[in-house]
C-alpha cells in the first residue's frame, strides 16, 4: 500500500514539472530541449539549502528557493539563447542539458559529484514532519493542484493571451507595442520556476539527488509526458504525466530480461514518442480556446455617422517627419534620401511603382528595419533607432502587407491582445483573480465587443483568427490597429485583395479613424479610386525617394508621373 | 604540443564530415537530425560485426560499413521522416522524432549487446613518429578520407543532376517543387549521402576508439556545435567550425582536468551564440525556423 502511495506521490511531482514545460513549450512556443536542467537546479537547490543552510522545518522556504534558483537559471540561459531562434534555441538548451550533467558531476564540494547528496530532510513545516506516505501524498497532490490552478489562471490571464500572441507572431506583437523578447523570457522563467519547484519537492521526497537523475533519459520522459496528452492543453499534459507515470510502474512488473531493463524502458518510451507523433501529433487534447460572451446590458453600439470625404486644408502641423532616409539591402538601394512629412489630422497616400521603397519607408519608420542614414521625428521626439515596440507604444502603429493576425488566437482575442493594459499583462501580478485585473479585463472585453460590432466581426468572435477569410483577416487587422488607438496610423495596402463589395466598408473605417481628433493616417495604395476617395494629400515615390507631392487630383493628372507608375515612357504630345 | 594540434586536426576533420552531412540535412529538410547518431552507430556496429564476427578483412569491412550508413540514412528517411516532411510537420515534431530514434537505437543496442565496449582490433595501429609525436593510421585516414569525401561531394554537387536538384531544394523548396524537381528523390539522396558521410566518419573513429552504444553521441553533438560555430552561409562554414572545435577540444585538456573537456565545447557554442548568433561566418538568419 505504501508503495502505491509512493508511486502516486512521484506522479504528482511529474505533473508539476510538466506544467512548467507546458508553460514554456505549449503556451510560449519556445523549442526547449533541456527541461531536466530546471528540475535538477530546483532539486539541488532544495537539497543543498535544507542540508546546509536552512533551519529544520523550513520546507516552504526550501521549495521557494528551488523555484527562484531555477528561474534565475532560466534568466541566465534565456537572455543569450532567446536571441537565437527556433533551431538554435533547441541546440542551446540541449547543450546546456548536456553540460549540466558534466558540471554537476565535477562540482564535488557543492553537489557531492557523481555520488550526489543523500540524507535530505523530509518535508517539515515548523515542528510537524511529514513522514507518513499518506500525508506526503496528500501534501504533494495539494501542491500539484496549486500548480494546476496557478498555470490555469496564467493561461487564462491577459498575460497568457499575450504569450500566445507572441508565440503566434512576435513581429505582429512588436507592431502592437508589446515587448516580445521580454514576454518570451518571462514565460521561460515562469515555466522554469514551476519546474524548479517540482524539483524541490522531488528532492525532499526522494531524500537523495544525483546527476544521473537529471540526464537525457529524464528529458525524453518529460517530452513523452508533454506530447502524449497534448502540449497546448494544461489538462492534457496532466493526463500525459499521470499516464506515463503509471506506465513506468507497470513496466517494473513486465517480464524483461534481467540487466537490460533500463535500456528497454528507454526503447519503449522512445518508441512511444514516435508512435504518438505518427498517430496524433497534437496529443490527446487540443488547445482550448476561451469563449467570450457578449457582456449583457452593453446596449447597441453607438452608430458612428458615416463620414463623407472632405478635403482638409492647412494642416496644423507635422505629425511625423522623416528626413534623408537611406536603406541599402546588399547592393540594392531601397531608399535613397527619402524625405517626407505626414501632416497631422490628414490622410496621406503614398503611391508609386513596385520597388519604389514604399513599404521600406514604413519598415524604417516603425523600427522594424534600421535606416543606414536619416532621422525620424514624431512631433519633437526623435525616434531613429528605436525598437518597434517603443515606437508603437508612442503611438505610431502599422498594418502589414501580409496581414499578420495571430492565427491561433480567437478573433476577439486578437483585438484584446493588441490593447494597452495597465495590469493584466504582467506575469503573476496579472492573474485574473486579482481585483484590479478583473475590472480591467471586463472593460477591455466590452470595448473589444464594440469594436468587433463596428467592424462586422461579432459573429466570428470565438473563431480562431486563422479561420477567417482573407478580407475578414484584413478587417480584423484594422480592428486590431484601432484597438491600439495610435496617433499615427500606417496602413500598408489596406484594400489589396478586398473585393469591391467590401471596399466601401474599408474606406468608411479608414475615414472614421482620421475623423477623430488629430489622428494622422498614411496609406500605401495601388487603387487610384481609393486614393482619390480617401487621400487629402499624395506622395509619389520612385527609386527610393519622394519625387512629387500634392493634392490627389494634381498628382494623378501629371502625365509624366503616371507614365512612371504605369512603367512606360510618357507619350509624346 | 604537436600531439594536441594533430589530434585536434584529426578530430576536426572527422567532426567536420559529420557536420557537413548534418548541414546538408539541415539546409534541405530544415531539421536538426539527432538520428544522425543512429547512422553513426549502424556503421560502427556493422564494421564490428563484419570485421570481428564474420572475419572480413578491414579493407572490405570498412567500405561495407560505410554503405550500411548510407542505407540506414535512406531507411530513416523512408520509414520515419517522409511521412512528416510531406505533411510539413512543425520543426519540434521532426526534432522529437530524431531524438526518439536516437534514444531507441542507443538503448536498443545496449539491450542487445550490453554497454560493453568492443574493439575492432587489439593491435596497436600502425603509425610513425614525427617530431617526437606518434601519429597513427587513424589520424591520417581521418584527414585523408575527409578530404576525399569533401572533394567527391564537391564534384557531385557541381557536376551531377541529383546534386543540382539537392542544392535547388536547399535554396528554396517551394520554387524547386514548382520547377519540377522531385523533392522526395532529393531528400532520399540527401539522407543517403549524409548517411555515407556519417559512415565514413564512424568507421575511422571506431577503429581507434572501439564500439559501444554511446559512442555516437559526442561526435554528433560536436557536429551540431560546429554548425553553430561555423554558420551555414555555405557548406564550408561547418567544416571550419569543426576544425575550431577540434582544436578547442584537445587544447582544453592541456590546462584543465579532462572531465571538463565537454564543457569547453558547450562553452564555445554558447560563447559564439552570444557574440555572433548568426555563426562566425554568417548565414544563419535571425528570423528563420519558427515554431
Amino acid at each position: 500500500m505504501d508503495y502505491v502511495l509512493g508511486v502516486l506521490t512521484l506522479i504528482a511531482i511529474w505533473v508539476i514539472a510538466v506544467h512548467g514545460y507546458m508553460l514554456i513549450k505549449g503556451l510560449g512556443g519556445l523549442l526547449h530541449l533541456g527541461h531536466a536542467v530546471f528540475f535538477g537546479l530546483g532539486a539541488y537547490t532544495a537539497a543543498i539549502l535544507s542540508r546546509e543552510v536552512l533551519p529544520a522545518g523550513a520546507y516552504p522556504a526550501s521549495l521557494l528557493a528551488a523555484a527562484l534558483v531555477a528561474g534565475a537559471g532560466a534568466v541566465a540561459i534565456g537572455v543569450p539563447a532567446l536571441r537565437a531562434r527556433g533551431r538554435y534555441f533547441m541546440l542551446v538548451t540541449f547543450s546546456i542539458q548536456l553540460a549540466f550533467f558534466t558540471v554537476v558531476s565535477n562540482l564535488h564540494g557543492l553537489t557531492g559529484g557523481p555520488d550526489g547528496l543523500s540524507r535530505i530532510p523530509r518535508p517539515q513545516l515548523g515542528a510537524w514532519t511529514v513522514a507518513a506516505p499518506g500525508a506526503t501524498l496528500a501534501l504533494v497532490v495539494g501542491l500539484a493542484v496549486l500548480s494546476f490552478l496557478f498555470c490555469h489562471l496564467t493561461i487564462r490571464s491577459p498575460y497568457g493571451r499575450l504569450v500566445r500572441a507572441v508565440r503566434d507572431d512576435e513581429i505582429a506583437a512588436e507592431g502592437a507595442g508589446k515587448r516580445a523578447a521580454a514576454v518570451k523570457l518571462s514565460i521561460f522563467v515562469l515555466g522554469a520556476g514551476v519546474t524548479g519547484f517540482a524539483g524541490g519537492v522531488f528532492a525532499h521526497y526522494m531524500r537523495y539527488v544525483g546527476p544521473t537523475q537529471f540526464g537525457l533519459d529524464l528529458v525524453v520522459l518529460f517530452l513523452v509526458m508533454l506530447v502524449l496528452g497534448g502540449q497546448f492543453n494544461l489538462l492534457g499534459v496532466t493526463v500525459g504525466a499521470v499516464t506515463v507515470g503509471v506506465m513506468i510502474e507497470a513496466l517494473r512488473f513486465a517480464p524483461l530480461p534481467r540487466g537490460s531493463e533500463a535500456f528497454l524502458h528507454q526503447v519503449l518510451f522512445g518508441g512511444l514518442l514516435i508512435a504518438i507523433l505518427f498517430i496524433r501529433p497534437e496529443g490527446l487534447l487540443p488547445e482550448r480556446l476561451p469563449r467570450h460572451r457578449r457582456p449583457a446590458g452593453g446596449g447597441p453600439p453607438a452608430r458612428v455617422e458615416a463620414v463623407r470625404a472632405h478635403r482638409r486644408e492647412a494642416p496644423d502641423g507635422v505629425a511625423l517627419r522623416a528626413e534623408g532616409l537611406v536603406k541599402r539591402f546588399g547592393g540594392v538601394t531601397a531608399l535613397d534620401g527619402c524625405t517626407l512629412d505626414l501632416a497631422r489630422g490628414r490622410i496621406t497616400a503614398i503611391i508609386g511603382p513596385n520597388g519604389a521603397g514604399k513599404t521600406t519607408v514604413f519598415n524604417l519608420v516603425t523600427g522594424f528595419v534600421r535606416p543606414d542614414a536619416g532621422r525620424i521625428h514624431v512631433g519633437a521626439q526623435e525616434l531613429t533607432g528605436w525598437t518597434p515596440e517603443r515606437i508603437a507604444a508612442l503611438g505610431v502603429a502599422r498594418t502589414f502587407q501580409d496581414v499578420r493576425i495571430w492565427p491561433r488566437l480567437t478573433v476577439i482575442e486578437n483585438v484584446l491582445a493588441a490593447m494597452r493594459w495597465r495590469r493584466g499583462e504582467r506575469p503573476v501580478l496579472g492573474l485574473p483573480i486579482l481585483p484590479g485585473v478583473r475590472a480591467e479585463e471586463r472593460q477591455h472585453v466590452e470595448r473589444a465587443w464594440a469594436l468587433l460590432e463596428r467592424f462586422g466581426l461579432q459573429d466570428k468572435a470565438d473563431d480562431p483568427g486563422g479561420a477567417l477569410s482573407y478580407a475578414q483577416q484584413k478587417m480584423l487587422a484594422l480592428a486590431r490597429l484601432t484597438a491600439l488607438d495610435p496617433a499615427v496610423m500606417l496602413l500598408d495596402e489596406p484594400t489589396a485583395g478586398v473585393d469591391v463589395c467590401r471596399l466601401g466598408t474599408f474606406l468608411d473605417h479608414i475615414q472614421r479613424f482620421s475623423a477623430q481628433q488629430g489622428r494622422t493616417v498614411c496609406l500605401i495604395e495601388h487603387n487610384m479610386d481609393v486614393v482619390r476617395e480617401l487621400a487629402d494629400h499624395v506622395l509619389f515615390m520612385n527609386d527610393g525617394r519622394v519625387v512629387a507631392e500634392g493634392r490627389p487630383e494634381e498628382v494623378m493628372a501629371d502625365q509624366e508621373l503616371m507614365a512612371i507608375y504605369l512603367g512606360h515612357a510618357p507619350v509624346e504630345a | 604540443m604537436i600531439a594536441y594540434f594533430v589530434n585536434g586536426i584529426a578530430l576536426g576533420f572527422s567532426i567536420g564530415l559529420l557536420a557537413f552531412g548534418l548541414a546538408l540535412i539541415w539546409r534541405t529538410a530544415g531539421m536538426i537530425d539527432f538520428s544522425y547518431g543512429c547512422v553513426f552507430l549502424a556503421s560502427a556496429y556493422a564494421a564490428l560485426g563484419l570485421h570481428v564476427l564474420l572475419g572480413w578483412p578491414l579493407w572490405l569491412a570498412a567500405p561495407a560499413a560505410v554503405g550500411v550508413g548510407g542505407l540506414t540514412g535512406m531507411g530513416l528517411y523512408l520509414g520515419l521522416y517522409r511521412h512528416f516532411l510531406r505533411r510539413r510537420a512543425p520543426l519540434f515534431v521532426l526534432v522529437l522524432l530524431s531524438l526518439a530514434a536516437f534514444t531507441v537505437t542507443e538503448n536498443g543496442l545496449g539491450a542487445m549487446f550490453t554497454a560493453q565496449r568492443f574493439y575492432l582490433t587489439h593491435e596497436l595501429l600502425p603509425g610513425w613518429t614525427v617530431l617526437g609525436v606518434r601519429l597513427n593510421a587513424a589520424h591520417f585516414s581521418k584527414i585523408a578520407i575527409a578530404l576525399v569525401v569533401l572533394g567527391a561531394l564537391w564534384l557531385f554537387f557541381t557536376r551531377t543532376r541529383p546534386g543540382a536538384a539537392i542544392l535547388a531544394v536547399a535554396d528554396n523548396r517551394q520554387l524547386a517543387e514548382a520547377v519540377g524537381v522531385n523533392v522526395n528523390h532529393a531528400y532520399l539522396w540527401v539522407f543517403g549521402i549524409a548517411g555515407l558521410i556519417a559512415g565514413a566518419a564512424a568507421v575511422t573513429t571506431v577503429i581507434e576508439t572501439g564500439v559501444d552504444p554511446f559512442v555516437g553521441f559526442v561526435p554528433v553533438f560536436l557536429a551540431f556545435a560546429s554548425i553553430i560555430v561555423g554558420g551555414l552561409r555555405d557548406l564550408r562554414g561547418p567544416l571550419v567550425g569543426a576544425l575550431v572545435l577540434g582544436q578547442a577540444f584537445h587544447w582544453a585538456v592541456w590546462k584543465i582536468p579532462a572531465s571538463w573537456q565537454e564543457v569547453v565545447a558547450y562553452t564555445v557554442v554558447i560563447g559564439v551564440l552570444m557574440v555572433r548568433p548568426e555563426g562566425l561566418f554568417g548565414g544563419i538568419q535571425r528570423f528563420q525556423g519558427r515554431t
